[in-house]
């Protein structure tokens, strides 16, 4: 395919994903609203037992976890990274990689 | 202020911000229509905005190691392009974990898969996913494939922030920030303020982590022209 068949295609595409996605409409939501759904309906779907308090602390829980599981991962690399470099620099003259970084 | 001193005034402000914020977020008023599952919108937005955020520094550093390859300055533009996507994956994981916790209470479902707002956030995780696992097994040329992958994955972004606009989604549209109430306004800028700072920080820690393994592979030439390495193998 030469680059012009290409750029055209390109500038097809560009085209005809916002005509699509215009001709699908947004019929129903206006800006400021929360979602499409009515009101009555989010605050008691069908056979929705589990009480907002524990959903909203496993949300945060979550994050927290996630953001903690990074920090470690982190550390732990860096634990290894260092005893491999420690380990390089016992076993080479004192000389050798005077023009390393860091 | 020397950069030890940067980094420890960062944390020290991202400690004083999850410590003040939790506060706000339990005494902010109650949105009336959604009730007390509202309140995951505090972090979900902060997760999401980190996640946009994130994909953007990838791309960015992407494109800095693609127009530096070959110099000295790549191997930290790819080091920030690596760290970068693990933490989009990171804050993806945690978007696409609270949106569901919130949307079962609110919508009735965990998920909705004709939802493009839904589906372009999940793909873009999946890109993120890809890129990690590409330079982790990827081998000679996978700095390169990385990259061409992280500025593909950045322009997902706009077609998730816009999906809402031009899709009929549940996703509420990002405008319903200028309708808050100031009450509940103001802790949902703290909290994002705060998870800005803490992301800040957490790229500098992963940051730490490439400057070592630079130094690694540096001692390694070393050891090479030393005649060493073969030795230690």
């Amino acid at each position: 395919m030469t680059m012009k068949r290409l750029a055209r295609l390109v500038l097809l595409l560009g085209w005809l994903v916002p005509a699509v996605a215009l001709a699908q409409g947004t019929e129903g939501k206006k800006d400021g609203e929360w979602e499409n759904v009515p009101a009555g309906a989010m605050m008691k779907p069908p056979g929705e037992s589990i009480p907002a308090s524990t959903l909203v602390g496993i949300a945060y829980g979550f994050i927290w976890l996630m953001v903690a599981g990074f920090v470690v991962s982190v550390w732990r690399r860096q634990q290894r990274l260092e005893q491999e470099i420690d380990e390089l620099r016992r076993r080479l003259p004192p000389d050798a990689g005077s023009g390393v970084r860091g | 202020m020397k950069r030890g001193g940067l980094f420890l005034a960062l944390v020290a402000v991202t400690a004083l911000g999850l410590a003040v914020v939790p506060s706000l977020i339990i005494n902010a008023p109650t949105e009336p229509t959604m009730g007390f599952i509202q309140r995951i919108f505090y972090y979900h937005v902060a997760t999401a905005w980190l996640t946009f955020l994130s994909a953007f520094v990838c791309a960015g550093a992407s494109i800095g190691y693609l127009a530096n390859v070959g110099s000295k300055s790549a191997q930290r533009w790819d080091g920030l392009a690596m760290a970068a996507a693990e933490l989009t994956v990171v804050f993806g994981t945690c978007m696409l974990v609270t949106g569901p916790l919130w949307g079962r209470k609110a919508w009735g479902v965990w998920w909705v898969w004709k939802d493009v707002r839904l589906m372009t956030a999940l793909l873009l995780w999946f890109i993120f996913v890809a890129y990690l696992l590409v330079r982790r097994f990827g081998g000679p040329g996978s700095a390169r494939l990385g990259a061409g992958l992280g500025i593909f994955a950045a322009a997902d972004v706009p077609l998730i922030y816009t999906s809402v606009f031009f899709w009929r989604t549940q996703h509420p549209k990002a405008t319903v920030v200028t309708s808050l109430d100031p009450g509940i306004l103001l802790p949902f800028l703290l909290a994002l303020a705060t998870f800005t700072v803490l992301y800040v920080v957490l790229l500098w820690l992963r940051m730490g982590l490439e400057t070592a393994r630079i130094r690694l592979e540096d001692l390694q030439l070393a050891a090479e022209d030393a005649g060493l390495l073969d030795e230690m193998r």
